[in-house]
Order: structure tokens, then C-alpha cells, then sequence
């Protein structure tokens, strides 16, 4: 009998792809704009919509979510089917997907522009965008599970695996993260506070990467690299420690990214070590790819696709080993706040995700279109113009950020900061900047000489947006057969494998988060800390809304090269009404954290910040950082002063009874009282404009603990 | 209960050692299932994404397997 003929839906794959190529050239463009903005302050032309801070999360998302994002659709929906011999499940939901992500990514674009924002790296959305994420999230999930279930085939291939590990994990690490009381349509407050939140939100944005940038294109790699070099993978069994030692290892890894800050030590060392052991699955998975091309080096010379896929897996290895090398302590204490960072992501981004998206669009487009790929050539220089894009990146910023470090780091014999004025060590690294956006272009070059050729592979070739095959029909087969092993067992019952999935990756979220909740020894309080005034409460809602979070720490490690540049180091209890947290993870300008401490080195009067939001090049001709003059301009919005304390009240910040009702009218008092001090300075600022709301802010961090008295009481009346 | 629990427990530092052993115990099972498994079986089931007809081959053997 013949076996039944079905037809795979490759319209979705294509349109996928194209989306792939569209954001990848915007989100890569958006990024060199980023770039060239720390040599040419100026390119933000004054307006609002295009600062750093506002642009690097339209960079950040437009890349991971939008690129990496449409180019794991891609191939999944590609390689889902002929794994599973089987159509989609359901082509409305995939067209749902398609399009319900394409949304997505324009109201993030937008959102962020506007200042629309969480303030919390890689999961800045807003709440009503973040419901969306989780509602398309699930409609790619149930078409995905569908499909799963009428395969055709008996056991589901490791590339799999990973797709399932990519759907449920998101998905928790998504939802749990994204948890807001909402203030407005378009502002909320995260239900964690401090040091909860930014672990929560460490747990969440390392994870991030690993389940989103990592376990899907693992999956690719598993599909895409076999099909490329006509080989077979290296080894199975290697595939399965791979696999589970790494979805299970990942999910711990998270608070690499808070060491040295308040976050309690165990939470720390159980990061560290986890991300250590992270090498040896990593490697494995790396092997597994690099070791399938055996005996096929050889077409590695010629075959473009093959080379865009040796270097992905390639810088795969390299950041999975400087990774867990960045998470020792004291490597970490070099390296974070620093461009290494910004160099370590993007040779994950560029190398990884970006030479994988390209090789296996360069394998997949002809494929689809029945023809041959457009031009060799072309392919090879854009393979050649990346490889040197990635390199010329990341070595200044690596170079760039050793310098800074030490910089920050160096006493004279006095026992004097050699450099205490933070500028002197951004503008001494302005040069590996340049160069940096120099690879930056040549990367984004070699991406539009890709866009060009496969522009012309589709104009040379016929798409079959159907395309025929057969298969026997899948005869259900019950328990595990005799000789067949436990793992393949589970290989056929993808529920109970998407499970036990869950339960592996909930083991170290369960184990980090938990304590940190339950256990009140894990942020000691301090009697002096209180709520922040209405005023500065709206002060650090623009704060967040101009992403401020992106240049500036809050964050004093306690290392002596920082206690004496910025002040005391920083203690957990400081931070327990802070929703959200504002750490940061990048100093492009110095800390705030103690930023209002009258005596502290910091400290700069309210005319000062005036002048600085005003026209920071007018204090410091080589500052970098743009001007925020519409903050001088734009008139505060107090109509959501209540609403504001209310959800804060509700999140267990001790606002007085009924204090929502009059927090106005102490709002308008120290408003005021700002207004005074700027016009005995001969700086003429109505109290309702932002900018008091914001030098409020600024003057209220870090006194909190140098308060020789009880807590900040309300009203403000009320204090002494 | 389980707040005053957890506030109870000496060390919870003590996590970083659990956790640990948490690992090697998972680790040791899935690569006990994996060492399990016999060469030709794992030359086959890496052959997987290759082509088609392989699929189909194997496809009928699992069925009549099974």
C-alpha cells in the first residue's frame, strides 16, 4: 500500500525568513546608530526618541527578539516538519504567530522610543505588549505541541528536544518576570522590590539568552549542520547529556550577573558554580556540531553555508568558555560594568546567532526555491566582511574595557584615585569605541551584501509553498519495547519529555528564588531607609522612561577603588522600595548610587543637574552623554501621583492611610522648595516642570542610610 | 510552614552543596541512560535529519518494532 502524501507548509517558513533578514538589518542598524552616538554625542539632534537610553533597548529587543526571534521560526518551522513528517498543525495559528510577533515587535519598537518601558534589561515591555508576548508565546507553542502529536514518526529528534525546552522555558521565566501591578495603560510597577527583582530579573535575562538565543539555535544547529555537510550528528548519546545537563545547569547561572552587589553570597557562589560546571555541556554541544563536519572538512573550504556554520558553532565555544570565566569573582570584578560585557554578548550575537541565521538561510533559501544560491562569491565576502566585523567589535571593546578597569582601579602612591574624574576613563577609551563601530559596519555590510544575494537566489528560483511528501502513518506503540533504552522510551511521548523538562529547569529557579523570598535574613533592613517622596517617585519614573539605567549604575561593589569614588558601598536593605530595581550593568557615566549624599564625592548641587540634563557638553566638553532638555520643557504629569502610591501601598510600601489623597500636596511643596533653591542659583524653573521631579530623585540616592534619624515619615510635614 | 521552616534551617548556605549534589545524582542517571545505549543504535538515530528515505526505513522499523 502506498504511503499516504501530505504537503509541508513552507509559506510560513518563507515568511519567517524574510522578517528574519527585514529586522535583522533594522535591529543591526539601530545598533551602529548606538555605536557611533559614544563618538558623536550630537547624533541624537536633541530629540527624545533617539537617546541611548531609549534606542539601546530598541537595539537590544530588535535583535533578540525580532532577528534571532523570526530566524528561530524559521528553522523550526522548517526543520518541525520534516522531523515529524508531518504539516504544521494548524496553518491559522501559524499565520496567527507570524503575524501576532510582527506586532509585537513594532509596539516594542515604538514603546521604547516613546519611553514606554519596565526598565529591566531584555524584558523592558510594558504590561499590555507583555500579555501579547504570552498569548502569541502559547499560540506558537500549541502549534508546535500539535504538531508533535500527529507526527509521523516514532521518536522526536533532539533537535526537538530543544524546541520543547525553548517553549516551556520562555514561557516561565516570561511570565514570573513580567509580573506587574498596573498604574496606567502604559506604566506598571513589578511586583519585586530590590534585591528580589534583580534577581528575579537576572534569573530571567540570563536565562533569556540561554533559552533564546541558545537551546533553539542548538536545535537548528542539530538539523541544519547534518543536512549542510550530508553528514550524520557525531553522537547521540552525547546529544542527551548535552541536552539535559545543560537545560538543567542554565537555569542556575543567573545570578552571575549580580556579583559582588547586594545580593546575598549564597545566591552568588550557587551562580558561580553553576556557571562553571555551564562549560562542560556547552563544549559538548559544540563538539557534537564541530565533530558531525568529520571527514567533510574539506567542502568547509568551499561551501559558504558550511563556513558561516564552523564559525557560529565556533564563537558558540568561545563565549560559552569566557562566560563561566567572566562569572569568577575575580574576573568579575574587572570585567562587569565594562565593555567586556557588551563584547562578550555580541560575540554570542554576531558569531552564534547571526553566522547560524545566515548559514542556514543560505542553505534553506535555494532549498525552498528550488534553485542555487545566486552568487558564491557574494556569499563568501559576506562570510569574510562578518568574520572581520566580529573581530574588529569585540577586541577594542575587550582592550577598551581592561583599560577602563584598571583605570577605575588605579591609586597613585598617595592613596589617591588616580583617576577620580569617571570622564577621564571613558574619553581615554573613546578610540576602541570608533573601531568598535567600525566592525559593527562591516558586520552590517557583509549582512546587506546577504540580503542582496538571497534577494536574487528568490528571483532565480520557484517557490513551492506546498511541497509533496509521503510517510507511513505513525502505528501508536505502547510501552517500552524489549532492548529499547529509558531515553528512547521517552523519546516517543513528547508530553511526558516537555514534563520532566519543566521539573528540571523549576529545580534551580525553585532553589535560588525561593529562599530569597521566604528567608527575611536575606535582606537585613536599615531603620533610616523610607519610601521614596511623590516627587521623587515620579522623579525615578522618568528616570526609568529615559533609561538612564543604561549608562548609570546603582550598584557600589565593595572594593576600596569604588567606597573611595563613589561612597559606601551599597547594602540590600537600601533597596527594598525600589520597584524596579536600577542596578544597571553598564557604566558608560559614573554610579548615582550615592548620588544625593551631601558630603559624598558625588554630590553636585540642583543647579548642577539643571545645567547638566540642559547641556552636559557645556560642563564637560567631552562628555558623551546627550542632553535631556525636554525635561526642562515637558511639564510634570501628577494626575497619576495617587494611582502611583496606591499600587505602591498595595506592593507593601508603608505609605500612610489615605496618604494617596494628599501625596499631591506634598509633592507640590518640595517641588517648590526646588524651584526656590534653582532661582537663588539665577535658574528660572516653574515647579511643575520634570526636571524637578527628577533632581529630586537624584538627590534623595544613597542619603537614606546616612540619615542619623528614623526613616523618611509622611506626610512630609511631619518630619522634623 | 514552610516560611518558618525555611527561617529555621541552619546554614542555608548550605544550598550551594545540595544543589550541587542535586546535579551529579541527575547527571549520573541521564549519562548512565545514555551509556546505555548500543553503537549501531546510536549511529542510526544520528542519521536522523539526513534524508527522507532513511526516515521512512526506520520509521517502518520502529513501527514493526514496537
Amino acid at each position: 500500500m502506498e504511503n499516504p502524501t501530505f504537503y509541508y507548509d513552507n509559506k510560513i517558513v518563507k515568511s519567517f525568513a524574510y522578517a528574519t533578514l527585514f529586522w535583522g538589518v533594522i535591529g543591526m542598524l539601530v545598533g551602529l546608530y548606538a555605536a557611533l552616538q559614544f563618538i558623536w554625542p550630537g547624533l541624537t539632534f536633541n530629540i527624545p526618541y533617539t537617546t541611548f537610553g531609549r534606542i539601546r533597548p530598541i537595539h537590544t529587543n530588535a535583535v533578540i527578539f525580532a532577528f534571532v526571534g523570526n530566524g528561530m521560526f524559521t528553522g523550526i518551522y522548517y526543520s518541525l516538519q520534516r522531523l515529524t513528517k508531518a504539516r504544521m498543525f494548524n496553518d491559522v495559528l501559524s499565520k496567527v504567530h507570524f503575524w501576532g510577533w510582527q506586532l509585537i515587535i513594532v509596539l516594542a519598537a515604538l514603546s521604547f522610543a516613546f519611553g514606554i518601558t519596565t526598565g529591566k534589561e531584555y524584558a523592558e515591555l510594558e504590561w499590555p505588549i507583555d500579555i501579547l508576548v504570552a498569548l502569541i508565546w502559547v499560540v506558537f507553542g500549541w502549534n508546535m505541541l500539535g504538531t508533535i502529536i500527529k507526527r509521523r514518526t516514532q521518536h522526536i529528534y533532539v533537535a526537538i528536544w530543544f524546541y520543547i525546552a525553548t517553549f516551556v522555558t520562555v514561557a516561565i521565566l516570561h511570565i514570573v518576570n513580567s509580573i506587574a501591578i498596573p498604574v496606567s495603560l502604559f506604566k506598571s510597577y513589578p511586583i519585586y522590590a530590590g534585591v528580589q527583582d534583580a534577581l528575579v530579573q537576572w534569573w530571567y535575562g540570563h536565562n533569556a539568552v540561554a533559552f533564546f538565543l541558545t537551546t533553539p539555535y542548538l536545535g537548528l544547529m542539530y538539523y541544519f549542520l547534518p543536512k549542510a555537510a550530508n553528514r550524520p550528528v557525531y553522537s547521540y548519546k552525547l546529544s542527551i547529556i548535552h541536552f539535559w545537563a545543560l537545560i538543567f545547569l542554565y537555569i542556575w547561572a543567573g545570578p552571575h550577573h549580580l556579583l559582588y552587589s547586594s545580593l546575598p553570597n549564597w545566591a552568588q557562589s550557587l551562580g558561580v558554580v553553576f556557571s562553571i560546571m555551564l562549560i562542560a555541556p556547552s563544549w559538548g554541544g559544540m563538539v557534537n556540531g564541530l565533530l558531525t563536519l568529520r571527514g567533510a572538512w574539506d567542502k568547509v573550504r568551499e561551501d559558504p553555508v558550511l563556513k558561516f556554520m564552523v564559525v557560529a558553532v565556533t564563537a558558540y565555544g568561545m563565549s560559552t568558555f569566557e562566560g563561566p570565566m567572566m562569572s569568577l569573582k575575580s574576573v568579575n570584578a574587572i570585567s562587569h560594568f565594562t565593555d567586556w560585557t557588551v563584547g562578550h554578548a555580541h560575540i554570542g550575537a554576531l558569531g552564534w546567532n547571526g553566522f547560524l541565521t545566515f548559514g542556514m538561510l543560505y542553505w534553506l533559501i535555494p532549498v525552498l526555491f528550488n534553485t542555487k544560491i545566486y552568487s558564491k562569491k557574494l556569499a563568501n565576502t559576506h562570510f569574510w566582511l562578518g568574520t572581520l566585523g566580529i573581530i574588529m567589535y569585540a577586541v577594542p571593546l575587550y582592550w577598551g574595557a581592561i583599560t577602563q578597569a584598571l583605570m577605575w582601579k588605579e591609586f597613585t602612591p598617595e592613596g589617591m584615585l588616580r583617576y577620580p574624574n569617571f570622564l577621564e576613563t571613558v574619553t581615554q577609551i573613546i578610540p576602541m569605541y570608533a573601531t568598535r563601530a567600525i566592525g559593527g559596519g562591516l558586520y552590517i555590510t557583509g549582512v546587506l551584501f546577504g540580503v542582496v544575494n538571497i534577494i536574487k537566489t528568490v528571483k532565480t528560483g520557484k517557490f513551492v509553498g506546498d511541497e509533496a511528501a509521503s510517510a507511513p502513518a505513525l502505528v501508536k506503540a505502547g510501552g517500552k519495547a524489549a532492548g529499547e533504552s529509558t531515553h528512547r522510551w521517552l523519546e516517543r511521548k513528547p508530553v511526558l519529555f516537555m514534563i520532566l523538562a519543566v521539573v528540571v529547569i523549576l529545580i534551580g529557579g525553585l532553589i535560588e528564588i525561593v529562599p530569597m523570598y521566604l528567608i527575611r535574613s536575606n535582606i537585613p533592613t536599615i531603620s533610616s531607609v523610607g519610601p521614596y517622596t511623590p516627587l521623587e517617585l515620579h522623579g525615578r519614573d522618568i528616570y526609568v522612561r529615559e533609561g538612564c539605567y543604561t549608562c548609570h549604575s546603582q550598584m557600589i561593589r565593595p572594593f576600596r577603588s569604588e567606597t573611595e569614588r563613589y561612597g559606601e558601598y551599597s547594602k540590600a536593605g537600601e533597596f527594598v522600595y525600589d520597584h524596579p530595581f536600577q542596578w544597571g550593568s553598564k557604566r558608560n557615566g559614573p554610579d548615582l548610587a550615592r548620588e544625593g549624599v551631601v558630603t559624598g564625592r558625588q554630590y553636585k548641587p540642583n543647579s548642577w543637574h539643571y545645567q547638566h540634563m540642559l547641556n552636559p557638553q557645556a560642563l564637560n566638553v567631552q562628555s558623551i552623554m546627550p542632553s535631556f532638555k525636554w525635561l526642562i520643557s515637558n511639564k510634570l504629569d501628577i494626575s497619576t501621583t495617587a494611582r502611583k502610591v496606591k499600587v505602591m501601598q498595595f506592593l507593601g510600601v508603608p505609605y500612610p492611610e489615605g496618604y494617596d489623597k494628599i501625596a499631591n500636596q506634598d509633592l507640590i511643596k518640595q517641588a517648590t522648595e526646588i524651584s526656590e533653591n534653582l532661582k537663588a542659583s539665577g535658574i528660572q524653573c516653574d515647579p511643575d516642570k520634570e526636571i524637578i521631579a527628577v533632581i529630586a530623585y537624584l538627590q534623595r540616592l544613597g542619603t537614606d542610610i546616612t540619615r542619623t534619624g528614623p526613616a523618611v515619615s509622611f506626610p512630609l510635614s511631619s518630619n522634623k | 510552614m514552610l516560611r518558618q521552616f525555611l527561617q529555621n534551617l541552619q546554614g542555608v548556605d548550605v544550598y550551594g552543596i545540595l544543589s550541587t549534589l542535586i546535579f551529579f545524582v541527575f547527571f549520573s542517571i541521564v549519562a548512565y541512560q545514555a551509556m546505555k545505549i548500543k553503537k549501531e543504535d546510536d549511529r542510526k538515530y544520528c542519521r536522523f535529519p539526513l534524508d527522507d528515505e532513511d526516515q521512512d526505513i526506520q520509521n517502518d522499523q520502529d513501527n514493526k518494532k514496537n
